[in-house]
């Protein structure tokens, strides 16, 4: 067992003290390196915890370096800095190569970069301790991106680094503790990579990165010198024992200084030592922390002062060389006062569906707020703390408060806080006077539908539309469900449907899609009955609301796009040469989530993202260009075609249109002068919706072109547009199924005779054909007819019929003026018929 | 034994003409190096007929010849690819080693000597703080923390060679004298280079960034943040590299040259999937090498207009 015992103190010795004892560090030389540098917010760590407070890492990781130069050099080390400053105008701080030439150039024994962390996303409590050593790479491997090979580059850095961690950990109260080899630790096989600031270095180093600047308490903690001191301390406590020297023999008491009942940090906080009688000042920076350090053993008083709370105090005992944490709650001793409210005074358009809300500075005896509680005109309701009693909330028992009606809430002088101070209800600093607020409810009120697509009593509508009504503001979701619409196709009845709602910048969104789609030739009418705002606020019905006709006419469909395999063929929006201005950032990318169910089960939709720049430009466009692909090389004349596509819109306001390429046979390589549009459409609806170009019957817009379409046209480009002005800066919207629809008004013509008693799809003819042949089919009982042609590599060409049949024999006839000489495919589906058939363009 | 150059086809994108960049470069080749170890910190001898390098963590000294382009190691000690340096007539090496150990202070330094013709090696100075060894002509100088050996007057000869940093302070022999140079004023100091005609130095002081000034400390010129720089041939220009990175990880870095009156600045490389690093320029030609962080040496050859 001793002998147990005798190696377990040797192991222990050698990790955690490499050298014989010592007095001091004289004749060490250490470089320390105080990460990042400036104040750039790009790279500097910049974090605003509160308002008007700005936090840069930069500053903080300074401030450690500097305490801990003098506290390295009082001990006889020599310590030179990488940097002296923190202040570079030009943000031209030294680079990780200059770093480490530094240590190299002053042969130093050690290497030290000092750092704190942060979380990638929003830190609601992550706070560790981490300390990185270089690691060897893999002979041969990169410099910068390794592979490691799972070994420290020196042992040292790691043996020391195991002292530094809970050290730090100890002093700056992180939760725990970690290290790791740098190539390891930055993503191994997901691209890792070196700290560069370890790299060439002549001498043992590491880098710790002490906790975590984003976690906003530690943030604001970081602001203040002592609290930086801290971790001077802890690393300089790690070279003393990793080099034998004797341990300080002085202590620290810090601690944290809070207000009872509330939590929050007491800013400017007084702390007094006895018998010492010196005095620490806090700052303002919300942290309520205070250090004392340089103390010799024994016991201490420490008191707390601070103006505007009780005196109190405690008694630490301080060990050689050790560090007491005196945390503290103290009790405020000013009269408590609301310091918020919801709604504020004198609103006078606020919400029937708000909550009453109040937050006192301090905890409150509930009891004498209950009491002293009022509402006039009286609403009966249910009294709420939260908080620790510092947040009382008014619930009224109606699910709304009265609309348009003038409130009045009181709490008396007679309230009190839990510690017995009487409430200062107007906040004058003198207790014992009420709080009053006056507010005023709005009007009754709805969502409002603000977009509808087919517009009302619209007619000639598209037959392969979406319908989608989007409201100013979200429904609540609970009341929209299959029950509380209605389709109403006049002369046949209700239709099945379904339907889908989303919500986008506020709106709320509503597709509805009848089962088998619209019909040609019908008038259909659309009642919703029963939907209700988030408050719960009925949306009045009409009977009906809304009604529109699709126009008789069958189309042809020829798919310029379905996005069923990529977007390859597409640049991206801010590509050199895309002609975009003034977007910060955008994506074009495949996406198979937000789809569009009426589409064929392959069909996918693409994502257009964009952010615009309403910083300094004047100007805004993304143009969304087409730049190769099948679709590249489709053509048409515009006589009797739409240009058309899905797109789901974000309720944004962003405009949007199509760019076509104009006169493309004289031009085949196009020229920017021949790029024309149609009008800017403004994106205000949710949710899916087709958007078309009618050739022959929409006025153009203004771009490049010379505004007419003169010749043989072919697609170019989705385009947005930042309206001047708009608050959304930001978007995302979704496009399906670019097609091409062409008017044939022979394309589906029923031929006489007896009805069909098996389904059949019989071969074209003319076979081969140029442009133009017929085919033929026989359905024998009524049902959805859909009849499609594809490409040899099974990518659809058009839609020839896709609608509602009764049974009986039918011709289509196919006009492929527009497609290239070569083997396609025809197939029919009809309930569960289907069948494929080969056709030949031969030009 | 490596005998071939890889000649690179288009690694390096010149982006300003001759006619108005007045520098540029011709050609780019890599060395047919092994991958035995990531190469980095290359130089010229002075005489221009090899190369010497080391791995990226400095341990281990490597020769190149121009030559017979042929490698060879020269030592294996650690840390000695970060501390040398040749003598004029290339004959020498002088290099510091650098061990670890549970000595007082840590470690251990020797400065070593080395006949690169015969191989042979001798040890000049030990001890837990030596500078790293230049020459004074074919004279080792080295210090012992701050006593400096082999400080020579050489008659007959404006001889002055930059011994390193000491306490962040430039050091320079000036014909056998011992002189800490603090052109700036309380400054720390790196990558101090003399000119090609020895009457101007570039530096990069840390708060401050590089500058030129005459060897009486008088500052010629301000150039900014541009890291390790190197002397062209003509001592018109300086050639250095524009390394960027977040505080964490090097993103990127090419070479560039700025005018000595920091007017006139050139792109000389731009291939940001290769990184460049640590240009050194040959003093006998219009050579630049430089190491790249996925480990490999580039030879550049350029062009300077009159």
């Amino acid at each position: 067992m001793k002998r147990l015992t005798a190696l377990l103190i040797l192991v222990f010795f050698s990790t955690t003290c490499a050298f014989s004892q010592r007095a001091n560090l004289s004749g060490i030389k250490i470089c320390i390196d105080p990460g990042h540098g400036g104040h750039s917010d790009a790279t500097d760590r910049h974090v605003i915890p509160d308002p008007g407070t700005n936090y840069y890492e930069s500053e903080s990781n300074f401030q450690k370096a500097l305490h801990l130069k003098a506290l390295l050099e009082a001990k006889g080390a020599t310590v030179i800095l990488t940097r002296y400053t923190n202040d570079y105008p030009t943000d031209d701080e030294p680079s990780l190569a200059a770093r480490v030439q530094t240590a190299n150039s002053n042969n130093v024994n050690w290497f030290h970069s000092i750092h704190s962390n942060a979380l990638a996303s929003a830190n609601n409590g992550t706070n560790y301790t981490l300390m990185l050593i270089r690691e060897m790479i893999v002979p041969g491997g990169d410099a910068v991106y390794g592979p490691g090979t799972g070994k420290p580059q020196t042992d040292s850095a790691w043996n020391i680094s195991k002292i530094i961690g809970p050290n730090i950990m100890a002093k700056m109260r992180t939760t725990n503790y970690i290290q790791y080899l740098d190539w390891t630790f930055y993503g191994g096989s997901n691209g890792g990579y070196t700290l560069g600031v370890l790299r060439g270095l002549n001498m043992p180093g590491e880098l710790s990165e002490g906790e975590f600047h984003d976690y906003f308490p530690v943030t604001r903690r970081l602001m203040n010198l002592s609290f930086c001191k801290m971790e001077a301390y802890a690393i300089r406590d790690a070279f003393l024992s990793f080099y034998g020297v004797p341990p300080d023999s002085l202590g620290i008491v810090a601690g944290i200084v809070s207000e009872i009942g509330t939590g929050k940090m007491v800013d400017a906080v007084q702390v007094r030592l006895l018998p010492e009688n010196i005095v620490y000042t806090g700052d303002l920076y919300h942290n309520g922390f205070y250090m004392f350090d340089g103390l010799k053993a024994g016991t201490h008083l420490v008191r707390f002062e601070t103006p505007g709370y009780k005196r109190d105090s405690v008694q630490v005992n301080v060990g050689i060389g050790s560090t007491i944490f005196a945390d503290r709650a103290i009790e405020s001793t000013l009269a408590p006062v609301i310091i918020a409210s919801t709604p504020t005074n004198n609103d006078t358009a606020y919400t029937a569906d708000g909550q009453i809300q109040f937050t006192f500075s301090q905890v409150m005896d509930t009891a004498s707020v209950r009491s002293n509680f009022s509402i006039t005109p009286p609403v009966k309701g249910s009294l709420m703390w939260s908080n620790n009693n510092t947040v009382f909330t008014f619930k009224p028992d109606s699910v709304v408060l009265p609309f348009y009606t003038s409130f009045t809430v009181r709490i008396e002088g007679l309230a009190r806080s839990q510690s017995g101070l009487q409430f200062d209800g107007n906040g004058d600093g003198t207790p014992g006077d009420a709080y009053q607020l006056k507010f005023k409810t709005r009007q009754v009120d709805y969502p409002f539908m603000i977009a509808a697509s087919p517009s009302n009593s619209l007619s000639m509508v598209a037959s392969n539309s979406v319908i989608n009504f989007t409201f100013d503001r979200p429904l609540d979701p609970s009341s929209v469900n299959s029950t509380i619409i209605a389709v109403q196709e006049v002369g046949t009845g209700n239709r099945q449907l379904t339907f889908q709602y989303d919500t986008r910048n506020n709106r709320g969104g509503l597709n509805i899609f009848p089962q088998g789609g619209l019909l040609p030739g019908k008038t259909y009418k659309v009642r919703l009955s029963g939907l209700k705002s988030v408050g719960g606020n009925a949306i009045p019905s009409t009977s009906p609301i809304y009604s529109f006709s699709v126009g008789p006419q069958s189309y042809q469909y020829t798919t310029i796009e379905d996005f069923s395999t990529s977007v390859a063929s597409w640049f991206q929006p801010l590509t050199n040469g895309s002609l975009t201005v003034g977007a910060d950032s955008g994506a074009f990318t495949r996406d198979t989530i937000t789809t569009l169910s009426l589409l064929p089960s392959s069909s996918r939709s693409a994502r257009l993202s964009y952010t615009w720049n309403v910083t300094t430009a004047t100007d805004w466009l993304i143009r969304e260009y087409l730049s190769g692909g099948a679709g590249r090389s489709i053509t048409w004349n515009k006589r009797g075609t739409r240009l058309q596509a899905y797109v789901y819109g974000d309720g944004s306001g962003t405009l949007f249109r199509f760019a076509v390429d104009d006169s493309v046979d004289a031009f085949p390589a196009g020229t920017t002068a021949n790029h024309e549009v149609n009008q800017w459409l403004p994106i205000d609806w949710v949710g899916w919706r087709l958007v078309e170009w009618d050739f022959d019957n929409d006025s153009l817009g203004t771009w490049l072109g010379n505004g007419k379409l003169e010749g043989l046209l072919r697609f170019d480009s989705f385009q947005l547009k930042y309206p001047a002005g708009s608050k959304v800066k930001s978007g995302a919207i979704y496009v399906a199924q670019l097609q091409l629809a062409k008017n044939t008004a022979t394309a589906v013509e029923p031929i006489p005779g007896a009805v069909p008693v098996a389904f059949e799809l019989l071969q074209n003819y003319p076979n081969p054909f140029n442009p133009t042949t017929n085919i033929e089919f026989r359905i024998a009982n009524s049902g959805l007819v859909t009849l499609r042609v594809f490409d040899v590599l099974g990518r659809e060409i058009g839609t020839l019929v896709n609608e509602v049949r009764p049974a009986g024999l039918y011709k289509v006839r196919w006009d492929a003026s527009s497609l290239p000489s070569g083997v396609y495919f025809y197939q029919i589906h009809a309930g569960d018929y289907v069948q494929t058939k080969k056709l030949v363009l031969a030009k | 034994m490596i005998r071939f150059w890889i000649r690179l086809p288009i690694l390096l994108i010149v982006l300003a003409s001759i006619g108005q960049s007045q520098i540029k470069v011709t050609r780019s080749d890599k060395l047919a190096l092994p991958r035995t170890h990531s190469w980095s910190h290359p130089q010229f001898s002075p005489t221009g007929a090899a190369v010497y390098f080391t791995d990226v963590d400095g341990n281990g000294i490597w020769e190149y010849s121009l030559k017979s382009r042929t490698t060879k190691q020269i030592t294996a000690d650690p840390k000695s690819g970060l501390s040398f340096s040749v003598s004029s007539d290339g004959k020498s090496l002088a290099y510091r080693r650098t061990q670890q150990d549970q000595s007082k202070l840590g470690r251990k330094q020797d400065i070593v000597l080395t006949n690169l013709a015969k191989g042979t090696n001798s040890i000049l100075a030990s001890g837990s703080d030596v500078s790293i060894p230049t020459f004074s002509k074919n004279t080792p100088i080295y210090s012992i923390r701050t006593q400096t050996v082999g400080l020579a007057k050489i008659a007959g000869s404006n001889d002055v060679t930059v011994l390193g940093i000491e306490n962040m302070k430039i050091v320079l022999n000036m014909n056998g004298n011992k002189v800490l140079m603090d052109p700036l004023g309380n400054g720390s100091y790196i990558w101090p280079v003399l000119s090609p005609d020895k009457k101007q130095l570039v530096a990069y002081e840390m708060g401050k960034g590089t500058f030129v000034c005459d060897l009486t400390g008088q500052i010629q010129s301000m150039l900014g943040r541009r890291d390790a720089p190197s002397w062209s041939r003509t001592g018109k220009w300086i050639i250095y590299m524009q390394d960027k990175d977040d505080g964490h990880k090097l993103l990127s870095s090419d070479l560039f040259a700025v005018s000595t009156d920091g007017k006139t600045t050139v792109q000389l490389t731009s291939t940001p999937s290769v990184m460049k690093l640590d240009p050194h320029c040959s003093p006998t030609e219009n050579k630049i090498i430089c190491s790249t962080s996925d480990g490999g040496i580039l030879v550049l050859e350029y062009e300077e207009r009159p």
